[in-house]
């Protein structure tokens, strides 16, 4: 079963947060190949595991360096009202997991700075076994 | 009595839109969904449209089916893919956690 351990100086500060690489997703890399168009390479990007996301998201700026078009609208609710979001098909891929192709995204609007650019929500945990032992600052991901 | 020509202007507070972030495309597309008759949502429940231009182009049953049909007839463009039944699911995020940089 591939798995990801990761260990930081103090993840209640942190949160448990691994690098991802996301990118345009293999049935729309297929039509851009045939059209001899540019494909995007993919990004690094820091996604944090969040028990509290229903759906899995991306900040609305990898998108756009992506250059991915939208494929749907989703409600979502954060903070306050119900808001529409697009959605997204992307590629990732997370450590050596292999790459989840094409998993559906949502790209609600940002709110707080910071560093963490996806939020791996409950539709990827479902598939997962999620570990986070706080007393030594560790969390395992095996899927 | 407080002299009412030195009361700052307050702002007007609007509702905000739920669309803001969706570009006006997606936001036709999803608005001809939700006006599509009751009886073919229900004759389609469950199932994946997929609507380009307010226009219903197929309807399939599996998401990655309409996924790769949409992607043959369209190519690299937008389009809503909208599983029937499904417009008031409401997902939830710790949005306040994700990030620009």
């Amino acid at each position: 079963m591939p798995s990801v351990f990761r260990q930081t100086q103090n993840m209640q500060a942190e949160g448990a947060i691994l690098p991802v690489s996301v990118g345009v997703p293999e049935i729309v890399r297929r039509v851009l190949s045939q059209k001899s168009q540019a494909i995007p390479g993919p990004i690094e990007v820091h996604a944090l595991i969040d028990t509290g996301a229903s759906c899995t998201c991306i900040s609305p700026d990898v998108c756009q360096k992506l250059n991915l078009k939208p494929h749907g609208t989703a409600k979502m609710l954060t903070a306050g009202d119900p808001i529409y979001a697009h959605v997204y098909n992307i590629y990732m891929h997370m450590g050596n997991f292999g790459a989840i192709d094409p998993i559906t995204v949502f790209a609600p609007p940002l709110v707080g700075p910071g560093n963490v650019q996806c939020l791996i929500g409950r539709d990827i945990l479902a598939m997962c076994a999620f570990t986070y032992l706080g007393y030594v600052n560790t969390f395992s991901l095996s899927i | 009595m407080a002299d009412r020509a030195n009361i700052p202007e307050q702002p007007i507070l609007k509702p905000s839109d739920p669309f803001a972030s969706v570009n006006e495309e997606m936001k036709a597309d999803f608005q001809f969904y939700l006006g599509l008759p009751d009886e073919w949502k229900k004759e389609n429940q469950g199932k994946f449209a997929v609507i380009k231009n307010k226009k219903v182009l197929k309807v399939l049953a599996d998401y990655r089916d309409a996924l790769a049909y949409a992607v043959e007839q369209l190519g690299d463009d937008q389009f809503l893919i909208q599983q029937v039944g499904t417009e008031d699911t409401v997902h939830y995020t710790t949005q306040a956690l994700l990030g620009g940089r």
